[in-house]
């Protein structure tokens, strides 16, 4: 049973490594002086070189481990609840299907090798400070600390806080243990029945093979999500930006409270947030690298984070109009890969939730309003002020002033201009400003007692932009280094 | 090389995730890595529903009612947690609670002693019994 689900794991990343590997470049390094005599660098410089060299690559292959993982499992999902959608007395095909995907994948892969996987960042560094090694090292030992807590506290809740198994596990089971019956889902009532189906998908996937539906499948699930968005978030930092920027950003969400109480909570929370991240990061390098395919790696990844939960959605449709609006602001040559690539990323996942909302979920409760009750909500006073004082309270207490410390750190360190010049930059850190705004909004109106939906979920939708926010913070920080 | 300014907040930044790290990780440690209340009760509820299933192969709905001591004065949010989980251990069966004709009922008692709760068993036979408060009735005359 353990090797048949180490199988699929195994077939779910090397799918997705393919599939990433096909459309994504990372920086590849190359010599800066690639014509300098190397035997007249003195040995302290060489090994500078050397360890600067390692480190990114490593930070490469982090970088691609996390991408490919995410990739293989939103894909690895969707198939199996494709399969559910059109085909639910067979979904025992699934690992034989994404097996066959694999090997077309590979045989693309190895028969027309990547041509377009260009150097184009160069390392400059050949001098060692102090904290490029301690910095990294507090990380690491940090990191390793924080996977021992969250692993503690999945132990001690096997089937996660009341939303896990009230919502995400339910519909998994239903979506895993009679397959044939899996649409008696939607003869519940109060269950949460429009949440997407990503992580079901993926969990009720896992569970495919096992002859239990065991605790210890979303368990591990939902470890691996704060894993791999603290692993993005770092990677992606070092390979932009620089290695301290990318620790201290990574140590901050670690670090955070929130994070590590909601980590092993088996919620969508932490997939959305990694998702939201992910697409992003891959936005702003398709802009920097000038590498058109992130744009479909990017527009999969928001696509994904809409079938994560229908906070994904907002994202999905406020990226997608950014993404339109540049490329109609700014019509050079180009632009229109970009949107095709965008589109035919979003678009595949786009169909799957398209069917899922028409064809089986309930409508939501929060469009389903009275206009008349709606004014009055938008008109009162109170609602707002409970509001911002939510607000506020937030922006002091959150990771114990990380805040107002970000801000600190901004005002003291400065704003790097070319990065607010960046296209996809500023697209970004709009998106995750009016995300701030609609959320804000939606409690204002929302259909359910306001002190109640503001408790259970306000600091929730904190969190699912947080690894972004600190994301698009500290790639904007100052730097002194090249 | 860092400045002054970024040396003090890279520390200070440091400081501050090592204290949140730290703190929530000695506070969650002091439960020594056993279950949580609620996490026990959920992993027993769940086991405790799961004898069910052999019962249930074959019907879409089982009609479910909680009944439970008012001496114990639970609060209804509590009585609707349980209703859930028993959904959850359940699934893919659905669970009616209300305006329901199934063939199967499950009667979830709160209490040791159960017999003379029920409201009327004339048109019901025992299919399984549990010595924890969990029964499942079948109609007479139903499919089984």
């Amino acid at each position: 049973m353990i090797l048949s689900l180490l199988f699929s794991l195994l077939v779910i990343y090397v799918m997705g490594y393919l599939f990433v590997s096909r459309f994504m470049v990372v920086p590849v390094l190359i010599s800066s002086h690639p014509a300098r005599d190397k035997q007249n660098e003195s040995s302290w410089i060489c090994i500078c070189r050397n360890f600067h060299e390692a480190m990114f690559r490593l930070e490469k292959c982090i970088f691609k481990f996390c991408i490919a993982l995410g990739a293989g499992i939103s894909f690895s999902s969707i198939l199996y609840t494709m399969l559910l959608f059109c085909a639910k007395t067979h979904v025992h095909w699934c690992l034989i299907i994404e097996i066959l995907c694999t090997g077309i994948l590979a045989w693309i892969h190895f028969r027309k090798p990547q041509t377009s996987d260009k150097s184009f960042m160069q390392l400059e560094r050949t001098d060692f400070r102090w904290f490029d090694a301690v910095i990294p090292a507090i990380w690491l030992i940090l990191f390793f600390y924080f996977i021992w807590i969250i692993f503690r506290l999945a132990l001690i809740q096997p089937h996660g806080d009341v939303d896990a198994w009230a919502t995400w596990n339910l519909h998994a089971r239903f979506m895993s243990r009679i397959p044939s019956e899996w649409e008696n889902l939607f003869l519940l009532k109060d269950f949460h029945l429009d949440y997407p189906l990503l992580l079901p998908g993926f969990i009720a996937r896992l569970w495919l093979g096992s002859p239990q539906d065991g605790t210890w499948i979303p368990q591990g699930a939902s470890l691996l999500f704060p894993v791999l968005s603290v692993l993005l978030l770092y990677s992606s930092l070092a390979l932009v930006k620089n290695r301290l920027w990318a620790s201290l950003a990574s140590i901050m969400l670690l670090s955070t409270p929130y994070f590590m109480d909601r980590a092993p909570a088996q919620c969508a929370d932490i997939f959305l947030s990694y998702l939201i991240l992910a697409s992003l990061v891959l936005l702003f390098m398709a802009d920097t690298y000038r590498q058109h395919f992130l744009f479909l790696l990017g527009g999969w990844m928001a696509a994904c984070a809409a079938w994560a939960k229908n906070e994904g959605m907002l994202f999905l449709v406020l990226t997608t109009l950014g993404v339109f609006f540049l490329v109609q602001e700014n019509k050079r040559r180009g632009n229109k890969t970009e949107i095709m690539n965008w589109l035919a990323g979003t678009l595949p996942v786009g169909l799957v939730i398209l069917y899922f909302k028409i064809r089986y979920a309930p409508s939501n409760p929060m469009v389903n309003q009275n206009p008349e009750i709606l004014m009055q909500k938008f008109c009162s006073w109170e609602r707002y002020s409970l509001v911002f004082r939510t607000v506020m309270s937030t922006f002091l207490e959150w990771g114990r002033g990380y805040i107002p410390l970000l801000i600190l750190t901004m005002g003291m360190w400065g704003i790097d201009a070319s990065r607010l010049r960046s296209r996809y930059y500023c697209l970004s850190a709009m998106t995750i400003g009016m995300m701030f705004i609609v959320y804000m909004i939606i409690l204002i109106v929302s259909p359910f007692p306001l002190g109640w939906h503001i408790f259970t979920s306000w600091k929730r939708l904190v969190l699912q932009l947080w690894p972004a926010t600190l994301w698009l913070i500290f790639l904007a920080l100052k730097s002194d280094e090249k | 090389m860092l400045n002054y300014k970024q040396a003090i907040l890279s520390v200070l930044i440091l400081v501050l995730s090592l204290y949140n790290l730290v703190s929530f990780g000695l506070s969650q440690h002091a439960g020594h890595g056993s279950l949580s209340s609620a996490g026990k009760k959920v992993l027993l509820l769940d086991q405790r529903y799961q004898v069910l299933r052999p019962f249930l192969a074959g019907h879409k709905t089982v009609g479910y009612q909680l009944m439970y001591d008012p001496s114990k004065k639970d609060p209804p949010l509590l009585l609707l947690m349980r209703y859930y989980l028993a959904q959850y251990s359940l699934a893919p069966h659905v669970l009616k609670t209300q305006k329901a004709n199934p063939l199967l009922i499950i009667d979830d008692f709160d209490l040791q002693e159960s017999s003379g709760m029920f409201p009327d068993l004339h048109n019901w036979e025992w299919v399984f019994r549990s010595k924890d408060g969990l029964n499942l009735f079948q109609k007479k005359g139903g499919a089984s």
